[in-house]
């Protein structure tokens, strides 16, 4: 176990310095950084100035280590429309990411896993199409359409609901669940396969022969084993749900760092866009490696993977 | 006598075969039909995609009062044919997804098949990358691409394809390791091929088929993550139609004229949706192994 945790750290950490040198060298392909940076009506003598304080006419491996070096103590310079660092942006608007991330993945599991159940235990039925439906449709649909779908169905045509913005628990529900699509149709998709698979299995068959109800099999036997491939795509559900708030935060007006990104992406803040992704990426990937890590105490045979 | 009955047979074989291997007929007559459109677009409608005619704009769908048989879906904010600008979308949707395919699925499988048949440092330095960039969420480094190199087709493929050779070199990697041991490369090898022969007459061959269905399993995502980025104005820049930006160009109009963002949308479902059940097929047919992608 040791070992794996440890090689799966070494990996998190070349994850990570890919991450910032794909970053630090795009900037220096396109450029000058200082042209992204500098507000494009500043003068010569503005971007030399930029350019000395920035440390930007030095060589580039002690550019990076500067990089590098000030990424990890927090401070990547300020945004350019906001005038303010770029890392106090992010951690005020990340609770409110935080947040609807949380009720995301509430609606994921909290329907996922019991359609996945019903799906897999009834296969063939009603339910199961029904079931199978929702995942074909919540992997096909694009979610910044849907959202659009069910802002003009709920909040426009019947009014139930509130269109956009933040407010109180009733703001997050079409957000919320528009965020968690994708991850309630994979949870739905990989849990009644799953099911499927264990209730076919010996352990199972024995199970059966020994007398034990058919709802004891599949409460007590079946789900446990069924759960683990839901554990193993937690961090695919994690990585889409972060890039997913980026498109949902941007459709309802949701004050959160994904929403941060697109403002920054279209005011051509890149110090904003930078440190953004920077965090957020870093952010998925670490949540990836303890995601990992306690797969491999769960199901012990990935360690000898 | 003889003839007829043969023919009645081939007809019954024609049926049976295409149930019996679960053709996906939705999946196939989708996927036709936005080949058609994206290739002729031009040919089919009298519309332009580009030429705004202001008069026109906000035109409701044929059936909806107000609407005209002239613009089947209706006309946007510029007053442009919805339906012409959904028919150039499919050809940019689709242009992008193949080049992504071209780019980044020949650089992951090169590079799957060397890791997988030198092995050794290089096979483990590649495999290492590889796996380090397959954490790294796409979406968000196809940003920093955006801002950094500016939005347009170039960029959104590269930084698609930078995303998507690592998920191909896995699998690739992992089929070359398994045909490596079989006799026919011992055999290649004992007749004095060399390592680059072996790798692409012997090897590559025979990773094809997973190659393809991986590619197909990957191409709904990619028409997927195209259209989102387009939607944050991070990837095809207008005029040119793409439906992620024509669904973003219709958000502000849902109360009003709710066709805009509506019929794009659905046309990206529809795509992905037939893509990705073209590749269940596919996975089935040619490597039902791979179920766990």
């Amino acid at each position: 176990m040791k070992r794996y945790i440890f090689r799966r750290f070494i990996q998190t950490l070349i994850s990570l310095l890919i991450l910032a040198t794909v970053i630090f060298v795009l900037a220096r392909v396109s450029g000058n950084p200082v042209d992204l940076m500098l507000p494009q009506y500043a003068s010569e003598e503005d971007r030399e100035h930029m350019i000395k304080q920035l440390g930007l006419d030095r060589p580039y491996h002690i550019q990076f280590y500067e990089f590098i070096t000030s990424a990890l103590r927090g401070d990547m310079g300020n945004s350019i429309r906001f005038g303010r660092p770029t890392t106090e942006l992010f951690m005020e608007r990340l609770p409110n990411t935080l947040r609807l991330s949380g009720v995301a993945l509430l609606f994921a599991f909290g329907i996922g896993i019991p359609l996945g159940i019903l799906a897999g235990s009834k296969r063939g039925t009603q339910a199961d199409s029904f079931a199978r439906g929702v995942a074909v449709i919540g992997i096909a649909a694009p979610s910044f359409w849907v959202g659009l779908v069910l802002m003009n169905i709920f909040a426009v045509h019947l009014g139930l609901l509130p269109a956009a913005r933040m407010g109180g628990i009733e703001h997050y529900i079409l957000p919320g669940f528009s965020l968690s699509l994708f991850a309630l149709a994979g949870t739905t998709r990989l849990l009644r396969s799953s099911v499927i698979e264990n209730l076919d299995s010996e352990y199972v068959k024995f199970a059966r022969t020994k007398g034990v109800s058919a709802r004891m099999v599949l409460w007590k036997h079946v789900l446990k084993n069924s759960l683990i491939p839901v554990v193993t795509f937690a961090g695919m559900q994690i990585t889409g749900m972060v890039s997913g708030s980026v498109v949902i935060e941007t459709v309802f007006a949701w004050p959160g760092v994904g929403r941060l990104a697109y403002e920054g992406l279209v005011n051509r803040d890149y110090p904003l866009v930078q440190s953004v992704i920077l965090i957020k990426a870093s952010m998925v990937i670490v949540a990836n490696f303890v995601v990992d890590i306690l797969y491999g105490y769960i199901d012990p045979r990935i360690r000898y993977d | 006598m003889t003839t007829i009955a043969v023919a009645k047979e081939k007809r019954v074989n024609i049926i049976t075969r295409i149930r019996l291997e679960k053709l996906p007929l939705v999946a196939i007559v989708i996927l036709v039909f936005m080949l058609i459109t994206a290739i002729f677009s031009d040919v089919i409608t009298p519309h332009s995609p580009y030429e705004p005619n202001l008069p026109n704009r906000l035109r409701p769908p044929s059936w909806q009062p107000g609407g005209s048989q002239e613009h089947f879906l209706g006309t946007d904010t510029l007053g442009r044919d919805l339906l012409t600008r959904i028919f150039y979308g499919a050809r940019v949707s689709l242009t992008v997804a193949v080049a992504v395919m071209a780019f980044g699925g020949m650089l992951g499988l090169t590079l799957g098949v060397i890791a997988g048949y030198t092995g050794g440092i290089t096979g483990g330095v590649i495999m290492r990358t590889a796996d380090s960039f397959m954490a790294i969420p796409s979406m968000l480094l196809a940003l920093v691409f955006a801002i950094t190199l500016g939005p347009s087709m170039q960029t959104i493929i590269l930084a698609l394809s930078v995303n998507i050779w690592a998920r191909i070199a896995r699998v690739v990697y992992g089929e070359v390791l398994s045909v490596t041991t079989r006799d026919f490369i011992l055999q290649a090898k004992v007749a004095g091929c060399s390592t680059r022969r072996i790798m692409a007459l012997h090897i590559f061959p025979n990773v094809f088929n997973t190659f393809m269905v991986v590619i197909s399993l990957q191409l709904g995502e990619v028409v997927l993550s195209e259209a989102s980025l387009s939607f944050l104005e991070a990837g095809i820049p207008p005029p040119t139609p793409s439906w992620g930006q024509m669904v973003s160009e219709g958000r502000g109009y849902i109360t009003s004229a709710w066709w805009i963002a509506f019929f794009p949308g659905l046309a990206l479902a529809l795509c992905v949706f037939a893509l990705n059940r073209f590749g269940d097929w596919l996975r089935d047919r040619l490597d039902p192994r791979l179920r766990q992608l």
